[in-house]
């Protein structure tokens, strides 16, 4: 069979698969279903045996890559070893085959563990109060966007709608913000040093003005890998103001043990455990985005929290809580995973990890500095650098090749094409977690590359290794193709394009 | 004989035979890149100049077309729903977007003609 | 114990070729006055040994009650996992993998959330599903925010039928706090169907029915009940739980526009309540709307010749192109859970899902029946039918006392289903059973209750 199968064209009619249960106790004469709802026909599942169910996905898997397998170096996300110690604990049942209904008082242990996780994370930030419950970094975003609208509102503020947003930030930042109700204001900040500065928010200030203004929203680090060396002065002229500033914590992997955002000014901050707790990513989730509060803020969390009171936890509901973000109590066994993620590390292991995502990054910004531009390579960067393969554009070689060209060699390519202020951009973020050899290998290739492109532009883009290539993206959106249909449908001709 | 007014945002309004066409320049799919999807509006839909009346999609944009004076549209481009990428292969012809009547034919004299759009800065 | 591999030696040659003499040096960036004076206020570091200790200590003051004495569902369900799915899934591959942007080296995973979509078109009737949402709270709210941007500002109720799940449309309401829709719900009771016909008018976008209700009933007329809703041009969402699809019609066989719905049954664990699945599917007309990811089938260049291949696709709908003018702003979902379920279908198969639909069927009949000869219990609505789950109510202020024996004796005696705006609910419990119940044990919690009562 050419390639790909899909598990549906591996069914033979009669297989059955997994045996689960072959006893039947219960049976008895059932309660008639309604008519008008019992199916008539079992739904077209597959009949698949498990030897052949097994070899199909294992066949997939080897079709993918995954930090086990190599370097991983996108910006911003932080893209570290997963711990397999942290696995086994989150897998044993007492954590993994509990009904969230338990009631607490029979469970005391997990709502333990919540507490002390809401603790740290407080103390990590510098922040007073912290909710778990947000699934993803998105989703604490979004969170953080209702606290403030809610805090607003609480003080008959309905007209600070404005919220900051830098030219350089994530997608997801003015799309919470716009979710919330907000209208932005994007600030060009590239050319005023990749910072936020006084003066230019004294411009959007004098714009709208001050009663008006709600915060900002800033990650610090930027995604440009420099800090934000103003944040104190533009802190403090917000506060001034009545607004609030959001700590984004995609990049705070650069801060662990160094800074903390609830000391330059920030007043709530969301965290990427799947980024610096290295929960693993999964493909695309379970992810998990706790948010954390100053004091004026904490009555506004999402709801539950779990409170403490001598030895007993009990599921709390803030005073002027926004609400649930979603069902139960959160992502629990991504939060055990930090959880003891952050046992591993200590005091001093939570520092190593910032220092030494510092030392990688700036060591990969000076091998490549001379060969690539680097638009701020002037000077160190934090846990990450944005480097351009605009110096190559005249040979006939992008950035979308240097990326191929890297997934040809088996690195996985860093950031492209992001942040979207720098052209023909590479966001590099190593982490802490890489070999010095590592760091070598991918430099060596990336030099390579570069001189490559000099001599010979052609052979650089030839990836003979990537078996699957050049996957139209026009013809996948022209001509939606998202699922697979019986042949005896009505739509198997209609997508058999 | 055909005039063509173009926006500082890259639409045109086709003036022929007292009719009226709306359109993106053909810089502007160029920029876009290949189009997978275009949004049209109801028919007999009114829109002050300014205001949102399209959006073009491609792989990796979404861009937002306005009405460059008030109008109205009388007819859409319905062969685009099978055929976006006609707006790739003749912005400024098959693949327009509205029939429009204009409510101040006045108003073309603010918009640029061809050769100030093709001196303008891009 | 951390995992960062730098030996002293190593680190002084990456700091020479920086040019730095310390990795102080390299923190000159930030302002001292921000430098953190303090370690961290953590315990201090373990290795695995002490870590298992520690999880011992947490799990070790714990009740812990075995899946098969677990008769609750309320979103989350008890169902059995196969061994293959913990297996397949924890290879570190799929495990470690980011988001698929790098569609050549990522077909695996791609091909597997596309074998997930499929399923879920299956399970839902519906045209196209979404690549994961963060569980079923969030499902509906995505789907609720679809139907009322669909309108484009034409219609701005959102009708939710009897017998919502009371957690789901808190879900809702927080996500609308942003968006400001009117949110009106038909309250429980007689004359509910009166009052959802009267709630339904040209400014009506949507109308939520659950499937089962939250309760565990089925709604015999729900097709009738849909139709209804078309005729006043809105469209009817409905939250699915996905595992009934074994035995009944599919929503969109019975005329859904968008169905949302906890997925986690499917080959996931309960782990107290998280990381969850949310599903969410919809007509093809519909799919500009669709929140989150989409993996799209395409033409490529393979070994060399043509082939084809997986990609993210209608990227235009998501954050990192529409940005402040996204529906959504999801970036990370569930997609290990999503695979997870992939998997478990596969495992499953079509004469397995009807099979296990059929015995969760089968065990909450028997249960009912037994529980039903108990003195003073009724059924909640002795006129619906149920698939798996059902709601019985208990002489006056014996609730509490039931819940609590059997949670002496290490069971789970169902939900206590939140009163939200239904009444007589304080005097109930929502019982839930699926395929790793025993008649022994429930013969069990039975009798443990007759005791009390």
């Amino acid at each position: 069979m050419t390639e790909p199968v899909l598990i549906f064209e591996r069914s033979q009619p009669g297989r059955t698969g997994t045996k689960v249960r072959t006893t039947r106790d219960c049976a008895s004469s059932p309660q008639d279903l309604p008519d008008q709802l019992v199916r008539a026909e079992p739904l077209p599942l597959p009949e698949v045996d498990e030897t052949t169910l097994v070899r199909h996905y294992v066949k997939l898997s080897q079709a993918n890559y995954g930090v086990d397998c190599g370097f991983y170096p996108l910006g911003s996300c932080t893209m570290k070893y997963n711990p397999k110690a942290t696995e086994a604990v989150a897998a044993a049942p007492g954590f993994a085959q509990v009904h969230p209904t338990q009631p607490p008082t029979s469970v005391p242990g997990l709502l333990r563990l919540m507490h002390e996780l809401q603790d740290w994370l407080s103390e990590i930030c510098g922040m007073d109060a912290t909710s778990l419950q947000p699934a993803a970094g998105a989703q604490g975003e979004f969170a953080g966007m209702l606290v403030f609208r809610k805090y607003f509102d609480q003080r008959g503020e309905r007209e600070r709608r404005v919220m900051i947003v830098p030219d350089s930030a994530h997608g997801t930042n003015p799309a919470s913000a716009h979710l919330a109700g907000f209208t932005l204001e994007e600030v060009d900040c590239v050319n005023h040093g990749g910072v936020m500065t006084p003066e230019l928010l004294e411009g959007v200030i004098d714009k709208h003005g001050a009663d008006r203004i709600a915060g900002i929203m800033l990650t610090n680090p930027s995604t440009l890998g420099i800090f934000e060396q103003h944040i104190l002065p533009v802190a403090e002229r917000l506060h001034e103001v009545g607004a609030q500033l959001y700590y984004d914590g995609a990049n705070l992997n650069a801060l662990l043990g160094i800074a903390r955002p609830g000391d330059m000014g920030f007043d709530l901050v969301h965290l990427n455990l799947h980024k610096t707790f290295s929960t693993p990513h999964g493909g695309g989730g379970p992810g998990s985005g706790p948010i954390g509060v100053k004091q004026h803020l904490a009555d506004f969390l999402p709801r539950p929290l779990v409170r403490r009171d001598g030895d007993d936890y009990a599921w709390d509901t803030p005073a002027h809580s926004i609400g649930r973000m979603k069902l139960y109590h959160g992502q629990f066994l991504v939060l055990v995973k930090a959880w003891a993620y952050i046992m591993l590390s200590g005091p001093e292991g939570l520092r190593r990890i910032g220092e030494h995502a510092i030392l990688n990054a700036n060591y990969v910004q000076a091998r490549l500095k001379d060969t690539y531009y680097v638009p701020y390579g002037d000077r160190h960067c934090l846990h990450e650098f944005v480097a351009s393969a605009e110096p190559l554009k005249e040979h006939g070689v992008r950035a979308l090749d240097i990326a191929k060209a890297l997934l040809n060699d088996g690195f996985h390519a860093p950031t492209v094409y992001f942040p979207l202020i720098v052209p023909e951009a590479l966001m590099i973020e190593p982490t802490e977690t890489e070999s010095r050899e590592t760091l070598d290998a991918f430099c060596d290739a990336m030099l390579h590359y570069a001189e490559l492109a000099r001599t010979n532009p052609d052979e650089l883009k030839r990836v003979p290794n990537l078996r699957v290539k050049h996957l139209d993206e026009t013809h996948a959106a022209r001509y939606l193709n998202a699922r697979w249909v019986p042949a005896d449908t009505e739509h198997a001709t209609k997508e058999a394009n | 004989m055909a005039t063509t007014y173009y926006s500082k945002n890259h639409e045109y309004i086709r003036e022929e035979d007292g009719t009226y066409v709306l359109g993106i320049s053909e810089f502007a799919q160029k920029e876009l890149g290949d189009i997978t999807y275009v949004e049209l509006p109801a028919v007999g839909a009114e829109f002050a100049g300014g205001d949102v009346c399209c959006t073009v999609e491609s792989v990796k944009a979404v861009a937002e077309v306005y009405a460059p004076v008030a109008l109205k549209a009388v007819a859409v481009n319905e062969a685009l729903e099978d055929r976006p990428e006609l707006v790739n292969e003749a912005a400024q012809g098959d693949g327009w977007l509205l029939k429009v009547e204009l409510v101040d034919a006045g108003a073309l004299a603010e918009l640029m003609d061809q050769a100030a759009y093709d001196a303008m800065e891009k | 114990m951390t995992f960062v591999p730098h030996t002293s030696e190593q680190r002084a040659q990456m700091l020479a070729a920086i040019g730095a003499s310390s990795i102080e040096d390299l923190l000159d960036v930030v302002p001292a006055e921000l430098r953190l004076g303090h370690d961290l206020a953590v315990p201090p570091a373990v290795g695995e040994v002490e870590l298992a200790q520690a999880a011992e200590a947490v799990l070790g003051g714990n009740r812990r009650i075995p899946l098969s004495r677990v008769f609750a569902g309320g979103g989350v369900y008890p169902h059995h996992v196969p061994a293959v799915v913990d297996e397949l899934s924890h290879r570190g591959e799929f495990y470690t993998a980011y988001t698929p942007y790098q569609p050549e080296i990522s077909q695996g995973m791609l091909q597997c959330i596309y074998e997930y979509q499929s399923y879920i078109c299956l399970l839902t009737g519906m045209d196209v599903s979404n690549a994961s949402s963060y569980d079923g709270g969030t499902a509906l709210a995505d789907a609720v925010l679809m139907a009322v941007n669909q309108a484009k500002g034409r219609r701005q109720r959102v009708v939710f039928a009897p017998r919502v799940d009371p957690q789901a449309r808190e879900v809702v309401a927080t996500y609308n706090l942003g968006m400001e829709a009117e949110l009106a719900a038909v309250p429980s009771g007689d004359g509910e169907d009166g009052a959802l016909t009267a709630m339904l008018d040209e400014n009506t976008a949507c109308v939520v029915f659950q499937y089962p209700d939250c309760l565990g009933y089925l709604d015999a007329d729900l097709e009738q009940r849909i139709a209804a809703v078309h005729e006043h041009g809105a469209l009817a969402v409905v939250l699915f739980y996905p595992f009934a699809a074994g035995l009944v019609r599919t929503p969109g066989e019975l005329g859904a526009d968008i169905v949302c719905g906890e997925a986690q049954c499917l080959g996931n664990p309960m782990g107290f309540g998280g990381p969850l699945l949310g599903l969410l599917a919809c007509r093809e007309k519909l799919v500009r709307m669709l929140p989150g990811r989409l993996i799209g089938r395409t033409v490529c260049e393979r070994d060399g010749g043509e082939g084809e291949g997986f990609v993210m696709t209608l990227q235009a709908r998501e954050q990192h192109i529409r940005r402040g003018r996204a529906n959504s702003n999801i970036c990370s979902n569930e997609a290990l859970l999503a695979l997870r379920t992939c998997i478990y279908m596969s495992a499953i198969g079509r004469q397995g899902f009807t099979q296990l639909a059929g015995l969760c069927h089968e065990n909450a009949q028997c249960a009912h029946d037994y529980l039903l000869e108990l003195p003073g219990v009724e059924d909640y609505r002795p006129q619906s039918r149920f698939f798996n789950e059902f709601t019985l109510r208990f002489p006056p202020g014996k609730r509490d006392a039931v819940y609590e024996a059997a949670l002496e004796r290490n069971m789970l005696a169902g939900i206590k289903p939140d009163g939200g705006d239904d009444d007589g609910l304080a005097d109930c419990l929502t019982f839930a059973f699926t395929e790793v119940h025993h008649k022994e044990e429930i013969l069990e919690l039975v009798s443990c209750i007759k005791e009390v009562l």
